[in-house]
């Protein structure tokens, strides 16, 4: 073997031996990617095409796509559970959403304005979106008790039932506490993300702005919103993404007459319900279905907001424009035939122009 | 000429901040139009301060500003006619080129008079039928039409190929579209468009007479007096067009109008904010250190361009800089300063060859001025330094007494009320000296209890502190009151290339002479930068690198009096000049 | 005529000055009648959590307890050492489970964002896109299957001890999301912004890979450790899906705080006992307003990057 050969071979060795020690140290990771990340969706594939128990194996068998039929079966009691539970949750995140876009983005805009005290302000704003769900539960069911010792009606001597009603008919008044509490608990987050985003417009884009003839609107919108398009593109992914998987406050603040379990008001009920309760652990299978219709639901309200928010495409016209102007020019000048004199300009053309 | 037909017109202009610092004390100006006044200095002196508040984005806290006698202190920045290129160029980064230099076109609106359009478009179609042969006109236009694009891409291309304005285009767009689609329509369809228009006319004159409107020959809107009457609107897209592909034909520009910033390189960038500038039309152009944040090179062609620019349009340029070599290349004035004061105002030639004092001699001119320190030998009249002597003429003996003596009363005058202004009278001579009030203490973090802490104590010893700028110009009035019967130290200094240097041959006598070793020789390519030493300090001269010189050789150093400034190290400023 | 010597020069306010002024306080009282609204719930918490039995029944409107009605009783109510409440369980169970979660997450998410950025193999640009692409995949598909093979799992191992359900249970607790996409993304992104230069010259001082592991990169990555500590153990802590869904027919020892406060709006009996749900609230609060209090600044400014840098 000569000595470009041996070299070659060292070469190789180093390098397995380099590939080894890089899986070796991603291995860790892997192996906990693949077993509480992968491994489950993948499985939960398979189940979704059988009737899976896990307890006991004996019952399990190969259904095809029984579960889905089922899943899309309006008739079924259990199905139609499912879909009035999107429906529900729909509907909330349609008012809830853009909610929790307007009012931090609002927040946001005038903090930047470092009133006195604003450090304080913001550390208040943001403070509720550290703490659980369940706090916020106990702590608004209080304060929206139906009876006369909620605080709302104590102070205002109404006698307002809350809490109440059943759901998908008269609710209604239970979703506004809801919704109060929701802005009250996460408002914080995105005000924060959409505050560093508004510090982060530089000021010469403004004063250029100003320069240029723009107004405090005009500076607004081509210079703030612009500038802050991609933070309130996360802000809106990781809002609608989270309202779509809607299950704690719902769950916290129930209507108080009903048990829980009664109220499926959002499909992460509706899966959370059936798994818990070890009666249904036979639908397992048609569990993992209705979260794997759900799952692809997810992924394309996702898909949508990335392209809305995304860049646009860009096109070439202002070059081409140009081009055929020139063209157009010469085109035009040609036309008039070579007796003419170029400086002629249409007397007509100066009518309009402007000085 | 008095002194305010000056185009713009800066007096006792100032700016403090709210927190008390004072940035700019008693700016003084009169540019007049197509002046390329350059304001140099180094950062922190109050440049760009005084630019923002021309501009109108920073408040004048005192003084006043007037463009051709017109008051601009409280008008905002769009009204006072003036375009800036920032440092950082500024550009909307979500808008391709076009639009950004389309930008104040497209917010703003512009006067123009009112033109009754149906009457202008019939007559410069009746005029285009008139003079162009009716076939290469139908066969241009079916070209036209056939292409796709939109109704507005086509009257716009109806409009450049024919020179009409846009109203005329869509005049003859809307009978394109009407007439049959015919490649060669006979010379009928001519006479039933030119019917068209008649019809056309007749009507509008009739309801134009009707509503009492004047219109002159070119059917512009006139009042009794037959001066048109003009209104404020938005441009078409059309005009827009056009004056944006204008200005980026002058930029070089027109291969990237559809490129967003953030695909640009810093040149072209800076060319962008150039063009959005220059599409106002506006007669003054500020600009804040636009070269900064360009390379070396770059920066050499796109100074030129920028007077190239300049001279091309007539404006009248305001030109921020830290970099002498800018402000000594492209000003027709330059106005240095330091720590918020004007040092001097000058052409780039009275600046270099005449500094006021020591500041601008050495911020001006690369290499900076040679400068070391010599003693005043009164009896012998000369300068010594070490066994260096410069002989001095009676001429200098009385034009020092004379100096100090001046001097002297000035701080006597300063010292005697000690007021504000004598306050800053003596920070001024302390922003050409380069001494500081006092070690600033590091800012410390904010913390309220500190805060209230210092205002108690100020509050204390307000009354009784005596301000550090009388003890300080006590202290120079005792050093000058000295100068007048001891040997003063001064500083001398003269220009690098008027230090002459001769490679010491055997056997030459060299009378006047001093010959030294080099200490460094840099070859800049055409020349040496050679480096000696002399008096204590490194001196700078040029030697023509036709001959080689290296650090083994020995040189034969002189210069002349009259090459010579002398400077006093105590207020910094010039005693005597060239010559 | 003496001047003070110690005059400031005079200032007196521009339009452009007084417009800043104007919006100063609009924001200002706009902000601070927020901000009070914004503290009334916590106020009212904390507040109820000391009103007496009495007082919850006739000053219900009251953010404070009135004039006498103070009491700590419903403090004691599960402080005491007889009281059967689990709160001290619960907050044991969550303290620990949230430490070795947060503890696991910030070490694998080190080890394997080095592993990505400063070390060669094949198929590293591979795995990243993998890990982009997955990031679109929503984690509710995973969560009952999950619990299925949980489920199978403790059937098939047929763990028998109190103590050996509790360590699966826990296994459980701790170990999923772990590997989450997100953080360790944030740590390679940072990672990545560190400048070549360093490693290489201490490469070629002859430094190991473990060395400049930890005497280099993991120094300059404490603003973003610090970030995912900070965000990891709130979620943990707070976390409430796939804790309920596990706990679910355990014993309630076994829970974490948040799912054990679950109980006081589950039941009416137990909401009725509002002193003691607030003051078993505020708590089970302390141990994250504690952490919030002293990280407040370095958390809303973390935050406020994610969004700019994404």
């Amino acid at each position: 073997m000569n000595n470009l050969e041996l070299m070659q071979r060292e070469m190789r060795k180093s390098k397995r031996r380099k590939n080894a020690v890089g899986y070796a140290l991603l291995a860790p990771y892997v192996l906990i990617f693949l077993f509480f990340s992968v491994i489950p969706c993948l499985m939960g594939f398979v189940f979704s095409f059988m009737q899976y128990n896990p307890i006991d194996s004996s019952k399990n068998m190969f259904v095809g796509f029984y579960n889905y039929a089922h899943l899309f079966d309006f008739t079924n009691s259990v199905s139609l559970k499912f879909w009035k539970s999107f429906a529900t949750m729909f509907l909330f995140d349609i008012v809830m959403v853009p909610t929790l876009i307007i009012i931090p983005l609002t927040l946001a805009y005038l903090i930047n304005l470092h009133p006195p005290g604003y450090k304080f302000y913001r550390a208040v704003i943001y403070l509720p979106s550290v703490i659980s769900v369940s706090v916020m539960g106990i702590v608004f069911s209080k304060l929206f008790a139906g009876d006369e010792l909620g605080f709302f009606n104590a102070l205002f001597g109404t006698n307002i039932k809350w809490l109440s009603g059943k759901p998908f008919e008269n609710d209604i008044l239970r979703w506004v506490v809801i919704f109060i509490a929701s802005v009250w608990w996460q408002t914080g987050t995105n005000f924060v993300i959409l505050s560093g985003a508004l510090r982060n417009v530089p000021k010469s884009l403004y004063e250029a702005c100003e320069m240029d003839g723009g107004s405090r609107l005009q500076g607004i919108l081509h210079v703030t919103l612009p500038n802050i398009k991609s933070s309130v593109g996360i802000c809106l992914f990781n809002t609608l993404i989270g309202y779509l998987g809607l299950y704690g406050q719902p769950y916290v603040l129930h209507a108080v007459e009903n048990s829980i379990d009664q109220e499926i008001v959002s499909p992460m009920m509706f899966i959370q319900y059936y798994l818990k309760n070890a009666s249904f652990v036979n639908m397992t299978g048609y569990i993992c279905a209705a979260a794997i219709v759900f799952g692809l639901i997810v992924m394309v309200f996702g898909t949508i907001e990335r392209k809305v928010m995304g860049e646009r495409k860009r096109t070439d016209k202002y070059s081409a424009a140009y081009k055929q102007s020139k063209q157009d020019v010469e085109w035009g000048l040609s036309l008039k035939g070579p007796a003419q004199d170029i400086q002629s300009v249409g007397g007509a053309n100066n009518v309009n122009s402007i000085n | 000429m008095s002194a305010n037909s000056a185009f713009i017109t800066l007096k006792n202009v100032e700016k403090i901040y709210p927190n008390g610092e004072k940035a700019v004390y008693n700016f003084n100006l009169d540019i007049e139009r197509n002046e390329f006044i350059v304001i140099v200095g180094p950062s922190g002196c109050g440049k760009s301060t005084t630019l923002r508040m021309i501009a109108g984005l920073e408040d004048i806290s005192a003084g006043e500003i007037y463009m051709e006698d017109e008051l601009l202190n409280f008008k905002p920045c769009k009204d006072r006619k003036m375009a800036i290129v920032f440092q950082s160029y500024a550009l909307y980064p979500q808008m391709n080129v076009f639009n950004n230099i389309a930008f104040p076109l497209t917010i703003n609106k512009y006067p123009a008079p009112i033109v009754n359009s149906l009457l202008s478009a019939c007559d410069e179609v009746k005029k285009l039928l008139g003079e162009t042969d009716w076939h290469t006109l139908t066969a241009a236009l079916a070209n036209v039409m056939r292409n796709k694009g939109s109704k507005d891409d086509k009257e716009e291309r109806i409009a450049t190929i024919f020179e009409l304005s846009i109203d005329g285009a869509k005049l003859l767009y809307d009978f394109c579209a009407k007439s049959a689609s015919d490649d060669q329509p006979s010379e009928d369809v001519k006479g039933v468009w030119l019917e068209r228009i008649r019809i056309n006319e007749t009507a509008e004159l009739e309801k134009v007479a009707q509503s009492g409107i004047k219109l002159n020959e070119r059917f512009c809107e006139v009042d009794d007096d037959g001066y048109e009457k003009t209104q404020v609107r938005k441009l078409t897209n059309y005009e827009i067009k056009k004056k944006v592909y204008e200005t980026a034909e002058k930029l070089d520009l027109t291969a990237y109008l559809d490129k967003l910033p953030k695909e640009l390189s810093g040149g072209q960038m800076q060319r962008v904010a150039l063009g959005r500038a220059i599409i106002k039309n506006v007669p003054v152009f500020l600009m804040d250190e636009p070269l900064s944040n360009l390379d070396a090179k770059l920066r050499l062609t796109m100074r030129s361009e920028i007077v190239k620019l300049h001279n091309k349009i007539n404006a009248t340029t305001i030109y921020v800089t830290h970099d002498q070599t800018e402000a000594m290349t492209m000003a027709s004035r330059i106005v240095v300063m330091s720590r918020g004061f004007i040092q001097q105002i000058g052409t780039p030639e009275e600046v270099y060859n005449s500094p006021s004092n020591l500041f601008v001699a050495r911020f001006i001119g690369s290499p900076s001025m040679n400068l070391f320190d010599m003693k005043f030998d009164r009896k012998g009249m000369r300068l010594k330094h070490g066994d260096v002597s410069i002989p001095m003429d009676k001429k200098f003996v009385a034009r020092y007494d004379e100096f100090y003596k001046g001097k002297i009363a000035d701080f006597q005058g300063i010292l005697e009320n000690f007021d504000a202004q004598a306050r800053e009278k003596v920070l001024k001579i302390m922003s050409a000296t380069g001494e500081s009030l006092s070690d600033k203490k590091v800012k410390k973090k904010e913390n309220i209890f500190v805060k209230i802490k210092e205002k108690l104590d100020k509050k204390k010893n307000g009354a009784d502190e005596v301000p550090k700028e009388k003890l300080i110009s006590e202290s120079k009035l005792e050093e000058l009151k000295n100068r007048l019967h001891t040997d003063g130290a001064l500083t001398v200094g003269i220009r690098p290339e008027r230090i002459r240097i001769e490679k010491v041959q055997a056997g030459k006598k060299y009378n006047g002479c001093f010959i030294t070793k080099p200490t460094i020789c840099e070859l800049l390519g055409g020349e040496y930068s050679v480096h000696f030493d002399f008096c204590d300090k490194d001196v700078v001269a040029r030697f023509d690198a036709k001959s080689l010189i290296t650090t083994n050789d020995d040189i034969a150093v002189s210069f002349s009096l009259e090459d010579t400034y002398v400077f006093d190290p105590i207020t910094c400023d010039v005693i005597k000049e060239l010559g | 005529m003496l001047t003070r010597l110690t005059d400031k020069p005079k200032k007196t306010l521009s339009k452009s000055e007084r417009t800043i002024r104007k919006e100063k306080t609009v924001s200002f009282v706009v902000l601070f009648i927020v901000t009070i609204l914004w503290m009334l719930p916590l106020i009212y918490m904390v507040g109820t959590s000391f009103k007496s039995d009495y007082d919850l029944q006739t000053n219900p409107s009251g953010l404070f307890p009135s004039a006498g009605q103070w009491t700590l009783a419903h403090y004691k109510s599960f402080l005491s050492a007889d009281s059967d409440a689990k709160i001290f369980y619960w907050l044991g169970n969550s303290l620990w489970s949230t430490l070795l979660h947060v503890g696991l997450t910030v070490l694998l998410d080190l080890l394997t964002a080095y592993v990505l950025v400063f070390l060669n193999f094949k198929g590293k640009e591979k795995f990243v896109k993998l890990l982009y692409l997955w990031m679109a995949v929503p984690g509710v598909i995973g969560t009952a299957p999950m619990f299925a093979i949980f489920a199978a799992i403790r059937n098939g191992l047929e763990i028998s001890s109190d103590a050996g359900s509790y360590a699966y249970i826990f296994f459980w607790i701790v170990m999923p999301g772990v590997s989450g996409i997100f953080n360790m993304l944030l740590m390679r992104n940072f990672f990545l912004s560190i400048p070549r230069d360093i490693v290489d010259s201490a490469r070629s001082d002859g430094a190991s890979n473990f060395k400049i592991f930890t005497k280099i990169i993991v120094p300059l990555a404490r603003s973003t450790i610090m970030l995912i500590v900070l965000f990891t153990f709130t979620g943990s802590w707070n976390s409430l899906n796939w804790p309920q869904l596990i706990f679910s027919g355990e014993a309630q020892k076994w829970w974490t705080v948040t799912i054990g406060l679950t109980k006081f709006t589950d039941s009416q009996a137990a909401a009725a006992a509002t002193g003691v749900a607030m003051a078993t609230s505020v708590f089970a609060m302390l141990p994250i307003i504690i952490v919030f209090l002293f990280t407040q600044s370095k958390m809303i400014d973390g935050l406020a990057s994610t969004g700019i840098k994404a």
